[in-house]
């Protein structure tokens, strides 16, 4: 099933708040730049090959945190009413939540987050993940098998 | 499960279909083919040519893994089964660690099951050196052992653990980290790249995308399997197809076997005893760079099997990792920002639970399993000992992913505090990897689907090979077990076949 288009406005914004995107960031901080990561897509994508319980519980996990302003005394407002700060404040709330399920689907958007996140190129070379390969620093590579080089 | 008949029907005929292409099927096409046997392989999933396979996390996940690895037991606390779907099937996303079926498992296999016939120590002394040969089984060399396994090799060491560098079907491997996503230079031998090769040298032949959905019986015999053509975008059924062929082998891993079987109509044990190798991981954080990105993606391992588990050094690709830092906003951000800085570790469990496979709705299997307490016991003195070993190798930050812990350790004394208490089933993050059971040998009929050949009780034409056999886990890794014994296995049935042709 398709995501709708409001299911797909809650999904940029929740997504952003776990990991706010800046023009300025703090010496060593990874934050996206605005409009870096498309995660509607993919979300979209891995939505498509999960099996039927896994996608109802991604879509069960926007939902719930999508309308948690209501149950945690926020107001009648979607998280799209908060503002960034709020929403992020919100998320690590959820996260430390006393019921497991909220813990658990909350945890299962941040899992999403991060592979979006870290899916982006340039944002996986500002992560310092492959500094040693970026750095052009010789690795030392076996290429033959032990067997051979002890001939 | 069962997609919907379209179109029209596509016939095929052999004299042994295989039904998937992991560390059973290929093996088993391998050595048949090799034989002079007329073969054909089914596989669900597509060929993923190295050069062709996503290398994001994203696209990986959904290429080659069962439902983009969401696959889960059932329950409040579900746990994910990771399984390939693709050519190699499980061996094309593993890290190719290499353990020969322990002495004390083949002796109680034989003592209590019957399988002497599989498992006689000279037949399978040979066995494993042609595998170990073919597939370049070596030990992790220091030159790629990178920094994540070594620096669990320098915990090992200060607390005098038995740690050893592992023995891998990768004996050229050159460091890439990328054994999840597929070998990019094609040093792991796994299946797709190894026997499923070889056995179209040998003439078997392979089609993809051909999932299978039921044994085809006509008067209480299997003539061969019917199934269905999978579109390769959506991964829906399109077409339907059938195979007749003289002799069936299932070898769909132990979820799927169990599942073909069942809506076969078969009973008794299929589905039953299955078991796992449960496991979790820790990261830490470390003042030094780990790097991650370089070395072999699992190269080294603490076995415990006295005490029921096995620590093992595991990289994470960094869209992976990301989810196990603590923190949301800044606190997460700034973790992310030094990517090359953590360790991950994990322990398995050789669990004492028994689970089972049903027919779920639409023939769809459901895996249904819960660890016992002793269990969960053995899970929280490996996930201790993990940290223990993080901070004594200088961690300075440790995430436990434990609830009920705090989200950072910063030392030993604050592991302590926590250690004592007992955790709870929804508390770990469990995940399982290694599967066994719900297809089991052995000799009484009452207490096996197969004999101690692989041949069905039921029907004489009808085989499973992979490690849906086994009695029992085993407390080490598994493929090279499920390789060997069903290569024994398909040269017994080799055997048979020519007799049969002869006769």
């Amino acid at each position: 099933m398709k995501l709708t288009s409001p299911e797909k406005k809650w999904i940029q914004s929740i997504f952003e708040s776990f990991a706010p995107p800046s023009t300025i960031t703090e010496e060593g901080e990874l934050a996206p730049a605005p409009g870096e990561v498309d995660y509607a897509d993919d979300f979209a994508v891995l939505n498509r090959h999960a099996t039927p319980v896994a996608k109802l519980g991604l879509r069960a996990a926007v939902v719930m945190i999508a309308t948690s302003p209501v149950w945690t005394g926020r107001g009648l407002k979607s998280v799209n009413g908060l503002s960034r700060e709020e929403r992020t404040e919100l998320l690590g709330e959820l996260s430390a939540h006393s019921n497991a399920a909220v813990r658990e689907l909350t945890w299962l958007l941040k899992v999403q987050t991060g592979m979006a996140l870290l899916g982006v190129d340039d944002i996986r070379r500002r992560s310092r993940y492959d500094k040693e390969r970026d750095s052009g620093t010789p690795i030392k590579l076996r290429i033959k098998k032990k067997s051979e080089s002890a001939k | 499960m069962i997609g919907p008949w379209r179109k029209k029907i596509q016939d095929e005929r052999a004299e042994v279909v295989i039904v998937g292409t992991g560390a059973g099927g290929a093996t088993a096409a391998r050595v048949l083919a090799e034989k002079g046997i007329d073969v054909l392989m089914l596989e669900e999933g597509p060929r993923l040519h190295t050069k062709n396979r996503p290398r994001d996390i994203i696209g990986a996940l959904s290429s080659a893994m069962r439902g983009a690895g969401t696959q889960t037991t059932a329950g409040l606390a579900p746990m994910p089964l990771m399984q390939g779907s693709c050519v190699g099937g499980s061996t094309a996303i593993n890290s190719g660690i290499i353990w020969r079926l322990p002495e004390d498992v083949r002796e109680d296999w034989i003592k209590n099951h019957g399988l002497a016939p599989l498992l006689e120590r000279s037949e399978m002394d040979r066995i494993y050196e042609t595998i170990e040969d073919e597939l370049e089984v070596e030990t992790t060399g220091d030159d790629v052992l990178g920094g994540n396994a070594a620096m669990m090799r320098r915990a090992s060491d200060l607390m005098g653990l038995p740690g050893k560098s592992m023995e891998r079907n990768a004996g050229r491997c050159e460091g890439s980290s990328q054994c999840l996503q597929g070998c990019p230079n094609e040093r792991r031998r796994s299946m797709d790249v190894s026997f499923v090769p070889t056995a179209q040298r040998f003439g078997a032949r392979l089609q993809t995308l051909r999932r299978v959905d039921r044994l085809w019986i006509e008067r209480g015999k299997v003539v061969g399997v019917l199934g269905s053509v999978m579109d390769p975008e959506t991964r829906k059924p399109e077409a339907r197809f059938r195979v007749r062929a003289e002799h069936v082998v299932v070898s769909a891993g132990v979820v799927h076997t169990p599942g073909i079987l069942l809506r076969s109509g078969m009973r008794g044990m299929v589905g039953r005893r299955f078991q796992a190798h449960p496991g979790a991981a820790i990261v830490g954080q470390f003042p030094e760079p780990v790097r991650m990105t370089f070395g072999a993606t699992q190269g080294y391992e603490v076995p415990l099997r006295h005490l029921g588990y096995k620590l093992e050094s595991l990289s994470l690709p960094p869209e992976l990792l990301a989810a196990r830092l603590p923190g949301v906003g800044k606190e997460w951000q700034k973790r992310m920002g030094m990517m090359d800085h953590y360790a991950q570790w994990c322990a398995q469990v050789r669990m004492q639970a028994k689970g089972r496979i049903y027919s779920g709705p639409g023939g769809a299997p459901i895996a249904v399993y819960e660890p016992t307490s002793d269990d969960l016991r053995k899970a929280q003195e490996a996930m201790v000992l993990l940290m223990r070993m993080m901070f004594r190798a200088g961690a300075t930050e440790v995430y436990p992913g434990i609830t009920g812990l705090p989200e950072v350790l910063t030392s030993e004394a604050m592991l302590d505090e926590h250690a004592h208490r007992k955790w709870k089933r929804g508390a770990i993050h469990l995940v399982a990897s290694h599967l066994f059971g719900t297809a089991v040998a052995g000799h009484d009929p009452k207490q096996s689907v197969v004999d101690p050949t692989l041949t069905s009780h039921k029907y004489r034409n009808l085989s499973v090979m992979d490690a849906s056999v086994f009695p029992t886990n085993l407390g080490v890794n598994p493929q090279h077990s499920i390789n060997a014994i069903v290569w024994r296995a398909a040269e017994l049935l080799a055997d048979v076949r020519k007799r049969s042709k002869a006769a």
